[in-house]
């Protein structure tokens, strides 16, 4: 029987702690003690200290749009309008947080909101309501799936979930926000945030599935 | 404790369980193997979630390669003067003149709506078919449909029920209690001894009327004939080759043909526009005479005001009102009698008999063409500048409105093909679609609003191409502000193309400018709908 798990403690929350070895270093995820002082230069109206924090998170925010917006052209404007939103935000941001979870609550309303304009949420009324399965899933079966696919496929699949379910996980697992923080922007329960992510996964294992079948 | 969750473990792993449950669950997971699996499946799910995410398989697009901007810019400031400018010119050089022309003819200011949809033609059918009632269940229709568009956003299901809604009212039988209805491919008559109780719309080939038709007939025929006998209480309103009008009209006379010629008594107005008009000598009209023709004549008597665009026109009767002519050879002849003042605008003096009476002496303005190079004059520059306010105007009120569509579309003008393709259909096929809405009673209103649409689809166009244009001079834009920046430079090069000075060049590139604008739009609307679809 397979196991590589070792009883240790949970594992989530790694964001605030640094990048995880074998994984590319993300730009937001470098310095953050030299983006503090071009942060605090920008926030006094330094035009080329704004540019330097643009050009260190842009591309991490574009693809973050791109994780949770159906077309690249929406990914495309809401990333600038994004990045105007948070220059005039700039004065409310606490410096004693991190910038990249603040930019990346921000980022994350802007997309909620593009979508909910789009109507496109609206399998959050019944989600709710359908039941989850909770019962002991079978997990060799889900190792075999998951060991086979390559980050492309589970990219393909991720693009063929709903709205709601790929905006939970792409504010979870790439940007690596909180529980609290995905509850806020989604307008949700804490409580419920789990359960939310629980039946992404579903989803994402269904349509790996289908991918292959 | 039994087996833990799937839910469990996953609140487990992510850190949210309370600390005596975590400790619970570790402690479970040490002994079951089960557990310790499926902790182990979630995790590594987890890390390929993080993995397949984090990675980068797509650039920065290069239109992203720096911070946009939101500052306004000072020609914002110019441009909404010149857009305020041209507003005022277009009304008072364009529309203020036409309102006026027509008040002369009896269409004053907002009659011509009026006479349209509430007391004139269109009116006496609807009256009868839209009672309230009706009016309510067709609001509750198209809240319906538009509810059941929001659920169901498939695009066949979209095009569909907008296909049915639009069909819908072509299929429909007309009230017989408000028109009557004829089509056919040969000639329509209402026979000397037949009596139309109510309005009647008749299409083909030819139509006579020798009888009576109590209400107002309406026509789409080559050739339409009156005859001496008969009789139409109403109005006529008619799209032929050939109009000939020899019997009794009560109400107006509307006409839009190659040839219109009136010799009878008309109860209230006439408005041609022809090649050839003539009113003639046996033709006594109650209201006025209002006609656009390449040349006419006109002996009969008109009651009111007569007010002529034409290249040549003869008048030989007795004017009740003002006699007004604008265009290039005007003759008075020897029965003229013009009770109010009398106006010529064009080239030469107007030929005037000696026995020709008016009240006063006929006012007349030479206006010369032009000889002088345009491009050297500064009204030419100053007129340059309004148009491109008016044109910027409206493309602003676009991109403020609905930017990230007008941003789309404008880069959908990059794919010209598909673009000016659906826009050839579009320009081809609004009309054909308002002809045919316009046959059937009820498609009326219809027909007649879509080609409204025409004036904005073209203005829209023209500010869409421009801001393609513009972002290939000065790179895409992102926020509103650039978005006016491309739509400013770029109208500019669209009204400096368009003053090429070869009628053929300009003809075809109005066309080609209005199809690609349109095309654009109609592919991102499209485009969108499908997008909305596929989420």
């Amino acid at each position: 029987m397979a196991s590589g798990w070792k009883p240790g403690g949970p594992t989530g929350g790694s964001r605030r702690e640094g990048g995880r070895a074998g994984e590319p270093l993300r730009p937001d995820k470098m310095s953050t003690a030299g983006t503090a002082d071009a942060i605090a230069r920008a926030k006094a109206g330094d035009v080329e200290a704004w540019g330097e924090v643009y050009r260190m998170h842009a591309a991490s925010i574009f693809r973050f749009c791109r994780r949770t917006l159906p077309a690249r052209e929406d990914a495309e404007d809401a990333t600038s309008e994004i990045f105007i939103k948070v220059k005039e935000k700039l004065g409310q941001y606490d410096a004693s947080r991190p910038f990249p979870a603040w930019l990346y609550k921000v980022a994350a309303n802007h997309c909620w909101d593009t979508l909910r304009r789009r109507r496109m949420r609206q399998d959050l009324e019944s989600a709710e309501a359908e039941g989850l399965h909770l019962e002991h899933p079978d997990a060799g079966q889900l190792e075999q799936l998951i060991s086979k696919r390559t980050s492309q496929q589970v990219r393909a699949a991720l693009e063929k979930l709903p709205p709601r379910a790929r905006m939970a996980l792409t504010m979870r697992y790439y940007a690596e926000m909180e529980y609290e923080e995905i509850a806020e922007a989604m307008g949700l329960r804490k409580g419920f945030v789990g359960v939310v992510l629980l039946r992404a996964r579903h989803q994402l294992r269904e349509a790996l599935e289908r991918g292959s079948g | 404790m039994g087996h833990s969750d799937e839910i469990t473990c996953l609140l487990y792993l992510e850190g949210q369980l309370e600390k005596s449950r975590a400790a619970e669950v570790a402690r479970h997971a040490e002994s079951c193997a089960e557990c310790r699996q499926l902790l182990s499946v979630l995790e590594s799910e987890t890390r390929a979630l993080q993995q397949a995410m984090g990675e980068e398989e797509e650039v920065l697009p290069a239109r992203l390669s720096r911070p946009a901007t939101s500052a306004p810019v000072p020609w914002a400031w110019a441009a909404a003067g010149l857009a305020t400018a041209g507003t005022y010119w277009f009304w008072t050089d364009w529309v203020g003149p036409w309102m006026a022309t027509f008040g002369q003819a009896g269409f004053g200011q907002f009659e011509i709506i009026r006479l349209l949809f509430f007391s004139g033609v269109f009116w006496e059918g609807w009256r009868e078919m839209l009672t309230l009632l009706e009016g309510m269940a067709g609001v509750l229709l198209v809240g319906g449909a538009a509810a059941l568009l929001r659920r169901m956003r498939r695009g066949a299901v979209t095009a569909g029920i907008l296909l049915t809604l639009l069909g819908g009212p072509l299929l429909l039988p007309p009230s017989t209690e408000a028109a009557e209805l004829r089509k056919g491919t040969a000639t329509i008559v209402v026979k000397a001894d037949e009596t139309v109780k109510t309005d009647l719309i008749a299409t083909g080939e030819s139509v006579l009327v020798e009888g009576t038709v109590e209400g107002d007939l309406i026509v789409f025929a080559k050739t339409v004939t009156v005859k001496e006998k008969g009789r139409v209480r109403g109005d006529i309103l008619g799209f032929a080759e050939r109009i000939v009008v020899r019997g009794t009209v009560d109400g107006d006379i509307r006409a839009f043909a190659k040839i219109v010629e009136v010799n009878n008594k008309v109860g209230k107005n006439v408005m041609a526009i022809a090649e050839n008009v003539e009113v003639g000598s046996e033709a006594q009209v109650g209201g006025s005479v209002l006609a656009g023709a390449a040349n006419g004549r006109m002996d009969g008597s008109v009651a009111r005001d007569v007010t002529l665009f034409a290249k040549e026109f003869r008048v030989d009767g007795p004017v009740g009102g003002d006699l007004w002519f604008g265009g290039a050879e005007l003759a008075l002849g020897p029965k003229t009698d013009v009770k109010g003042k009398a106006k010529y605008t064009g080239p030469k003096q107007p030929d005037v008999d000696g026995a020709a009476k008016l009240a006063s002496p006929i006012e007349v303005v030479i206006a010369k063409r032009e000889r002088r190079n345009k491009f050297l004059t500064w009204k030419f520059y100053l007129n340059q500048a309004l148009q491109w306010g008016a044109s910027f105007l409206f493309g602003a009120v676009f991109v403020l409105v609905l930017p990230a569509f007008w941003r789309e579309s404008a880069r959908t003008s990059g794919r010209y093909g598909p673009s000016l393709g659906v826009g050839v259909l579009a320009l081809v096929a609004l009309p054909i679609l308002a002809l045919l809405a316009c046959v059937t009673l009820v498609g009326v209103a219809l027909g007649v609003g879509a080609l409204l649409i025409y004036p904005v689809a073209a203005y829209t166009a023209q500010g869409v191409v421009g801001t393609w244009i513009g972002s290939r001079m000065l790179g895409e834009g992102n926020t509103v502000a650039e978005l006016l920046g491309r739509l400013a430079a770029g109208l500019v090069v669209v009204q400096a193309l368009d003053q090429v000075p070869f009628f053929a060049f300009f003809l075809l590139y109005s066309v080609a400018v209005f199809s690609w604008g349109i095309g654009a739009l109609a592919l991102t609307s499209y485009g969108r709908l499908r997008g909305e679809a596929a989420a």
